[in-house]
């Protein structure tokens, strides 16, 4: 009478651990069908690692141009500048007229540079935007005549104070005594 | 209060009378006879002459041997606003050039045109600007186009500006069949604006 107990009690043992076995099969082959083909696939296919999402730079024209256009107007400067401006003397203040428009959203900094040296004699300090600058003393005086220069005008960013790029405007500085 | 009245009414005419004579007294009226001549002075004042613009200070662009055309740049359009009521130009003074990262790639200064098309050397490097021929069309060909130069002193004229006027450049360029860019170089032109 035990032993034919025992035999049931083994038998469903042996079922239980059949379709416990056959549903972990199930189950593990169902993951593996879900997953890419991984560097330990069976074909041997392996996934760059190196490689980048997205689009490569270069290949869409116009999206690049797009790119290229947005950081170009982001460099945009508007200013003014006085293309005379007049020393009394080697000592004393000229009209150079600087203005840094308030829609720039940028700070600029004047340097003036002699055309015919490349010296730099006079450079301003970041003016914010909405604000102008009307008479500056030079750097370095010049003595009575023209001169021919440029005003380089450097932007840069309001948040990070970094260089953005520059421009220039000819100039032609009279000093009279 | 007849006589109090008359007090106060008196001091108020001798105080009109002399309030309209030192006004009176600024004004520098002469009288001219009939036939005679004389001296007026005339103040003049010499207005600065401003120069106001929008430009950029900063140009991207992207050169490529996959670009198919005979410009091999890919450029945005470079919009330049005069707003000075003057006519301005626009030149290039200066050219900086760092290849440092993309070397053995030389700069080319002169440019061979042969049978129209414009030639450089196989591992150099040409970039130029060009006036917008088409509006919001990046040129194709290289014809008309103001070559940057390395190391040149004279000022290089790109455009010129009427009053209130705005055109717009491109940056256009070619590059030989052994170069194969893969990192950045800078091209500076000093751009200035002048009357």
């Amino acid at each position: 009478m035990k032993t034919i107990k025992q035999k049931i009690l083994f038998l469903c043992c042996m079922v239980i651990l059949v379709a416990g076995a056959c549903i972990a099969t199930y189950f593990l082959m169902g993951q593996k069908g879900d997953q890419p083909a991984s560097s330990n696939s069976s074909n041997g296919l392996e996934i760059e690692e190196n490689a980048q999402m997205g689009i490569m730079p270069g290949i869409d024209l116009e999206e690049r141009q797009k790119q290229l256009q947005e950081e170009l107007d982001n460099s945009m400067i508007a200013f003014s500048v006085n293309t005379n401006p007049v020393f009394e003397d080697k000592e004393a203040e000229g009209n150079l007229m600087i203005e840094n428009p308030v829609h720039n959203a940028k700070l600029l900094v004047a340097e003036i540079i002699l055309e015919e040296t490349n010296e730099i004699i006079y450079t301003s300090k970041a003016l914010l935007p909405g604000s102008y600058l009307e008479n500056v003393k030079l750097d370095k005086p010049l003595e009575k005549g023209k001169y021919e220069a440029l005003v380089e005008l450097k932007a840069y960013s309001e948040e990070t104070k970094e260089l953005i790029g520059q421009t220039a405007a000819g100039i032609t500085i009279t000093v009279l005594n | 209060m007849k006589r109090r009245f008359s007090v106060v009414m008196a001091t108020a005419l001798v105080a009109f009378t002399a309030c309209v004579g030192v006004f009176a007294g600024e004004l520098k009226t002469q009288d001219f006879q009939i036939g005679s001549s004389n001296t007026i002075e005339m103040v003049g004042k010499i207005e600065p002459n401003i120069l106001s613009v929008t430009m950029p200070a900063y140009i991207p662009f992207n050169i490529s041997n996959s670009v198919t055309e005979e410009n091999k740049v890919i450029s945005p359009r470079i919009s330049i606003q005069n707003n000075s009521n003057v006519p301005v130009q626009i030149s290039v003074h200066e050219t900086k050039v760092d290849l440092s990262k993309v070397y053995p790639v030389q700069w080319s200064n002169s440019i061979i045109v042969s049978d129209g098309a414009v030639m450089v050397g196989d591992h150099s490097i040409a970039i130029g600007f060009k006036e917008e021929e088409e509006v919001n069309k990046m040129p194709t060909s290289l014809k008309d186009v103001k070559w940057l130069k390395v190391s040149n002193s004279q000022a290089i004229n790109l455009t010129k500006l009427s009053g209130s006027e705005s055109k717009a450049l491109y940056v256009v360029g070619t590059l030989g069949s052994w170069v194969s860019l893969d990192g950045n170089f800078s091209v500076v032109p000093r751009l200035v604006v002048h009357y």
